[in-house]
């Protein structure tokens, strides 16, 4: 896996939606299973997706407004989650970021923080502290968007 | 056997087990006189006089197996002769009785020990120096110097016929004191029949020349004495001679020695130093054997004369040969370690043949037998002997073989009990094997961050996907088939848990190392995945560089493994965070020497201390706060069972770099020195 190979699944849509616009969430991991289960997560909330396996292969697929928001791991090959959220920051500083990680260390949180993450999760994520954390990113996101 | 008893300068017979000869050796014709065709079927009790109690010997002998004493004998012609024999019942090749060999030489007839009591008894002393002459053919001589000379006054000699006289009286035997005080350095066998002339002290030949010219002038046996003021290393010496009593002797004379030593002199000096090797072999606190050899040596000699060059080929054509090497090489002398280390009671259970000390271990009597004719020195090996109580123990042999110039009949045997040594090995194996093991744990300890990590992955994967499950299966229209596809997603999770489980166990468990065929490029792949988090975690950069086409080695891949991991935790140890910008490492893998790989691991940290560049490879060497400092030392004693070897260095530009090498493809030895054979 040291190569940069670019994997995107094909965008996920739920069935029925009850908004106009359903989110589309970038999911940035680089274990496979992870990304998988991430997914089929979102699927369940009714959001859409798209996987990842490095920081890389998202920046080629990111366009301003195409993601409402981005779950990302820390600990990657390549680019790290901070120097995602780092470089994002500079090129689409109103996407939201949330940062995983199944490192504890405190110190890794507030870097985290500092970086302009939204937030910092640990390993193993539970999915109603997700689904809160998805909901005010949407929000965040959607006083700037277009309606 | 036949063919080597005919080389034996003692009587070899062989009796079927009833007592018929079967055969007998030249030696044998000539000590008792007859004729081998004429003894052929004769019973041994024919022509034996004593022992014979009507068989009891002999059925004696097949119950004990062996037997050993004096027989008095019955030649064809002549007197009687008197023998030491002694006698082995040998075994077929199911243990039971086949024949009897009997190994006997000439005893000088007691008259020898007898005159010696008597002498004793008429001059109280502790050791004389006795000798017996034969002066059959100087009796010409001697009767016509008689003739001519005076008795009363020393006779004037003339150089050459006192020479001529002594040249032809024969020795026919000699003590052990005479040996030392004449300086005698020679064999005894190779003393008897020669003449005195040349071993008799020269300022005191006229005094012997005149003390036997005087005993062959008398019919009887009465004594004659010489006072000389000296003779070699004595003063005040008294010459005493006289004819044999026995009719049957009437050529025989003996002269006894009787003398003060000099102060100083070259026999006490001889004498103490008799003293100081008997004390130094009795006291010695190992097993130690006093070994007469000479009749084997007599048998080489022989056999070069015939021109045996090969003893190996010749001793595996004819395997009796060891057998009866180990039957006339006698042991004269233990010391009491070897009768501890035997289990023996008393030191003549010990004495007697050498057999025995080669019983345990077949084929080491003739290894020691090939190194005697070879002429070497020292003979040394590993062995394993058969203690009089059965118990098997294993010592280190260590022989010495005299040289022409000492004395002949001592070759020594010392044997160093290695039951302990062997043990303590085993014990050693023992600890090395819970020294790596505790190295593996230690750098394990090192490792929970990874760990921890690699579990959390699954486990992430597991529970999100449970939780995804029961969302979908709590809904209006509950969705089943999701939940049987997370549901699977899971298992196969837990067995991803399962199998880094079971990877740390290896590294935790002990195994012996295992030797198989592998590429270092992928045991450090592996390395690095299980290490990723680590460098990361402490911003750490690895360049990777390997060799596409290195070649294979032989190794452990869990051991090979383990160093890698140990150099790579150690290169990002070194770059701890507060002193350093830029934390790399450069990690390589390339072709040595075309036979070999090397593996090289360079960082950007300190480096190593030029006064700790020696130490790092020794065991509890560290300068890490937490340090155990036995990773490297486990380290290079791993390289060294896989045949290569490790080093550390400085780079120039700064930062350390370690460098190993392994040879390709060649099996690897074990971890523990191997026995030599």
């Amino acid at each position: 896996m040291s190569g940069l190979i670019s994997v995107s699944a094909a965008p996920r849509r739920p069935k029925a939606c009850s908004l106009a616009h359903v989110p589309l969430i970038a999911i940035v991991d680089d274990d496979l299973a992870l990304r998988q289960a991430l997914a089929e997560l979102c699927e369940v909330f009714d959001f859409g997706s798209e996987v990842f396996d490095c920081a890389e292969s998202f920046f080629a697929a990111h366009a301003t407004g195409r993601f409402d928001c981005v779950i990302t791991d820390l600990n990657m090959p390549g680019l790290s989650g901070i120097g995602l959220v780092q470089h994002l920051a500079a090129i689409d500083a109103k996407l939201p970021v949330i940062v995983m990680s199944a490192q504890t260390d405190p110190e890794i949180g507030a870097r985290v923080q500092r970086s302009g993450a939204l937030a910092f999760l640990s390993k193993p994520i539970d999915d109603q502290v997700l689904h809160r954390h998805l909901i005010a990113a949407f929000s965040r996101g959607a006083r700037g968007h277009a309606v | 056997m036949m063919e080597l008893a005919h080389y034996a300068s003692e009587s070899v017979i062989v009796y079927d087990l009833d007592g018929n000869v079967r055969y007998c050796n030249p030696a044998s014709e000539s000590l008792y006189g007859w004729m081998a065709e004429a003894m052929t079927g004769r019973n041994v009790k024919n022509f034996t006089i004593e022992p014979n109690s009507g068989g009891e010997l002999w059925r004696k002998l097949l119950q004990a197996g062996k037997w050993q004493g004096t027989v008095r004998r019955r030649p064809l012609h002549g007197t009687e002769v008197i023998a030491t024999a002694r006698y082995h019942v040998r075994l077929d090749d199911d243990g039971a009785p086949l024949d009897v060999v009997e190994y006997s030489a000439a005893k000088a007839p007691d008259i020898v020990s007898q005159a010696i009591k008597d002498a004793a008894a008429v001059r109280p002393q502790k050791r004389a120096a006795c000798w017996q002459f034969n002066i059959h053919r100087a009796r010409s001589l001697l009767a016509g110097i008689d003739a001519a000379g005076d008795a009363a006054e020393i006779p004037e000699w003339h150089q050459d016929r006192l020479e001529r006289m002594l040249a032809e009286v024969r020795i026919i035997d000699i003590n052990e004191e005479a040996i030392h005080q004449f300086g005698l350095l020679d064999d005894l066998d190779r003393l008897l029949a020669r003449p005195i002339a040349n071993l008799w002290p020269e300022d005191s030949r006229a005094m012997l020349g005149d003390l036997l010219v005087a005993l062959a002038a008398k019919t009887d046996a009465e004594a004659e004495t010489r006072l000389i003021p000296s003779l070699g290393a004595l003063r005040d010496v008294e010459l005493t001679g006289w004819r044999a009593a026995d009719p049957r002797c009437a050529d025989t004379v003996f002269v006894y020695v009787n003398g003060t030593l000099n102060a100083p002199s070259a026999v006490r000096e001889l004498e103490a130093s008799q003293d100081r090797y008997r004390n130094l072999i009795s006291s010695l606190p190992l097993p130690v054997w006093q070994i007469d050899a000479r009749a084997a040596g007599r048998i080489f000699d022989r056999l070069r004369e015939a021109g045996v060059t090969d003893m190996a080929a010749y001793s595996e054509a004819h395997p009796e040969l060891v057998d009866l090497a180990c039957e006339i090489v006698l042991v004269s002398e233990v010391n009491k370690e070897a009768i501890a280390l035997f289990g023996a009671s008393d030191r003549s259970e010990l004495t007697g043949p050498i057999s025995y000390v080669f019983a345990g271990t077949p084929g080491s009597g003739r290894r020691v037998m090939l190194a005697h004719f070879a002429g070497v020195r020292n003979y040394v090996e590993e062995l394993k002997v058969r203690t009089l109580d059965g118990r098997l123990r294993d010592v280190l042999l260590l022989v010495t073989f005299p040289v022409p110039g000492e004395r002949l009949d001592t070759t020594i045997i010392i044997m160093v009990d290695n039951t302990a040594r062997l043990q303590a090995e085993a014990r050693l194996r023992q600890v090395q094997a819970d020294f790596t093991h505790a190295a593996r744990l230690s750098t394990l300890g090192e490792m929970t961050t990874s760990i921890a990590h690699e579990i959390k992955q699954p486990l992430s994967a597991i529970l999100t996907n449970a939780q995804t499950s029961l969302r979908w299966l709590s809904r209006a229209e509950p969705n089943v088939e999701k939940a049987t596809q997370l549901a699977a997603r899971i298992a196969e999770s837990a067995q991803r848990a399962n199998d880094i489980i079971g990877r740390i166990q290896d590294m935790a468990g002990k195994r012996a190392p295992s030797r198989i065929r592998l590429n270092l490029n992928d045991v450090i792949r592996q390395c690095l995945v299980f290490l990723r988090h680590e460098s990361d975690d402490k911003s750490v950069t690895i360049n990777v560089e390997l060799d596409p086409t290195l070649p294979d080695i032989f190794g452990d891949r869990i051991q090979l493994q383990q160093i890698v991991v140990n150099l790579i935790v150690n290169s990002i140890q070194a770059m701890k965070p507060s002193e350093q910008r830029r934390r790399e490492i450069f990690l390589a893998t390339s072709l040595h020497d075309s036979d070999g790989v090397v593996f090289s691991i360079q960082d950007t940290g300190a480096g190593i201390a030029e006064d700790h560049l020696a130490q790092v490879f020794e065991g509890f060497f560290t300068t890490k706060d937490n340090g155990l400092g036995i990773g490297l030392a486990i380290c290079q004693s791993i390289i060294s069972a896989h045949g290569g070897t490790i080093a550390a260095s400085n780079h120039p530009d700064g930062g350390a770099i370690f460098r190993f090498t392994i040879p390709a493809d060649t099996p690897v030895v074990d971890l523990v020195e191997t026995r030599v054979a």
